[in-house]
């Protein structure tokens, strides 16, 4: 008993810290972006991929692989995320991302549009979206 | 946010626009604060900027800080967009009647540079853009003593904005240029023309910098003003005087008078925000060759997150370099002697500072409370932000207590 409670809790360990893979369509340029350069398409602080061209962002509703995504790579809270899209939202700069619910429409939609960034959970991984980075 | 796709057709066939591409979209979002404030004394009253005829005092006011935003986007295709904010906050006349505070057309030439035009928030402040959307701020409101110094809070004209990005770290870029006109209480407007400024916001993971810069050429009028100006130019075309009086008169006339005069406004700001700790200050310079006098204003706030909470504590500070225009004027009658004493007293500047104890609190989904307490130091024989002072007032101190709810949908 003490080795099956012993996986159970790995389990849930390795569950509670599962990656976030951050995808982009396969036919897209760009191969690898550092957490910042991912926050900063997703705060709409830039607008296009470092090496150039449109980038459109898609977020996940609430959740947590959102949540988790939040934390580690735009390192803000949902009330942080909220607060900063006020900012951007009512001065005319910016709107937040248009939110997918879930990992399997994130993918589908970034499979099928060549300027989509998003994020899923590592576990959904497949050859329909290219991993630019992990978190 | 909510995306309306009906309300984009009912739009579009009532402007009897015919071209919006498919990704055309229609959303309303809006902001809004209720805020109940209290002071500790009647000798004056506390507002949150000089467009606020009257504030608070020892009976609790509700109109400093309440306000209610609503923001109309009507994206026509991937490059053009229409944005209209509607506004409803106390204006000059001491009611919540509605304004237009943003209508502009927005092109985005490329991804990355995009132009506006139309009116628009003057972007003068770190925080101006955003200064009314409490849920996107730290405290009840933006420092009174750094945030009343301009009375402007939008312009018409055109912007640029553009991003650029330098490796993990984005550099903006914003040209703008236009006018702006702004009322006060007692009839008096502003009018800045030839407005032209740039700012450049540097962002570098949790850091924010912002240099900002803008001349314009200001006029001010009001019944007051316009009395003081032709009285002075009086006793400088009297021809019982002598040019010995009458000259310096002349020149002090035309130094004190707001008409066409150069002015500009310079700050620098930062913000950090590594999610936990949280930190702003900026430093701001108002300049103008006129009877407004220059003030030089700064705060610094600093915050900590524990989870949904975050207290925070905040110092600002004003000062006015007083304007000696009429300091040597000579006076050979009373009544001369009089109308100087009346014109150095004609102070438009300000002399105070805040230190802010307050903690908030992300209560529900979009919705934080504020809780926060302010202290208000004035100087004697100097001016302040304060409304409807009695005399002797300047020098007191004031404790000012605030709770408020921001929301935003």
């Amino acid at each position: 008993m003490r080795v099956s409670h012993f996986v159970l809790v790995t389990l849930l360990t390795a569950a509670a810290q599962a990656d976030v893979a951050v995808v982009v369509n396969p036919k897209a340029a760009v191969d690898s972006l550092s957490a910042e350069q991912v926050a900063n398409l997703f705060l709409g602080k830039a607008n296009s991929f470092p090496g150039g061209g449109a980038a459109t962002p898609v977020e996940q509703t609430d959740g947590a692989t959102r949540a988790e995504f939040s934390t580690k790579v735009l390192k803000k809270d949902s009330a942080g995320v909220k607060a900063h899209w006020a900012k951007m939202q009512f001065t005319g700069k910016g709107t937040p991302p248009k939110e997918l619910g879930g990992s399997a429409e994130v993918k589908k939609f970034v499979a099928g549009n060549p300027n989509a960034i998003g994020y899923i959970d590592k576990a959904s991984v497949d050859g329909t979206v290219k991993v630019v980075g992990s978190f | 946010m909510r995306t309306f796709k009906p309300l984009a057709l009912a739009v579009t066939s009532a402007l009897a626009v015919t071209a919006w591409a498919d990704e055309s979209s229609f959303s309303v979002s809006g902001f809004g604060t209720v805020s109940a404030v209290k002071t500790d004394t009647n000798d004056a009253q506390f507002r949150s900027g000089t467009r606020q005829p009257n504030g608070a005092d020892r009976s609790v006011n509700f109109g400093v800080d309440t306000k209610l935003g609503v923001q109309v986007v009507g994206k026509m295709s991937e490059q053009f967009s229409a944005t209209v904010q509607v506004l409803s906050q106390k204006n000059r006349d001491g009611n919540f009647k509605p304004d237009a505070e943003w209508a502009f057309l927005k092109y985005n030439i490329t991804p990355d540079l995009s132009v506006r035009g139309g009116r628009m928030g003057l972007p003068i402040f770190l925080i101006s853009d955003y200064r009314n959307v409490g849920y996107a701020n730290t405290w009840a409101r933006p420092p009174v003593d750094v945030y009343a110094q301009v009375a402007g809070a939008s312009y018409g004209g055109l912007d640029l904005i553009w991003k650029m990005s330098l490796g993990d770290n984005t550099l903006t870029v914003q040209p703008y240029a236009g006018e702006s006109k702004s009322e006060l209480p007692s009839g008096f407007d502003f009018h800045f023309k030839k407005l032209l400024g740039v700012n450049a916001t540097y962002e570098m993971g949790s850091w924010l910098f912002r240099a900002g810069y803008v001349g314009t050429d200001i006029t001010a009028t009001s019944p007051g003003l316009t009395t003081l100006i032709a009285t002075m130019r009086g006793v400088a075309a009297n021809p019982a005087l002598p040019a010995s009086v009458r000259d310096p008169w002349g020149k002090a006339t035309s130094e004190l008078e707001i008409k066409k005069k150069k002015a500009s406004f310079a700050g620098l700001g930062a913000i950090y925000d590594d999610g936990q700790l949280v930190f702003q200050g900026e430093y701001t310079q108002r300049r103008t060759d006129s009877l407004v006098e220059d003030t030089d204003g700064w705060y610094t706030t600093l915050g900590y997150r524990f989870g949904d909470f975050m207290p925070y504590v905040s110092y600002a500070d004003v000062r006015t370099d007083l304007n000696h225009a009429a300091d040597n004027l000579p006076t050979p009658t009373a009544s001369l002697a009089g109308l100087k004493a009346a014109i150095i007293d004609t102070k438009a500047g300000a002399d105070q500072s805040t230190t802010t104890l307050g903690v908030r609190w992300n209560a529900w989904k979009n919705v934080a409370l504020k809780a926060q307490f302010d202290r208000v130091e004035t100087e004697v024989g100097k001016d302040h932000f304060f409304a409807a002072a009695k005399p002797g007032f300047a020098g007191k101190s004031v404790n000012v207590y605030t709770v408020a709810v921001d929301f935003i949908f």
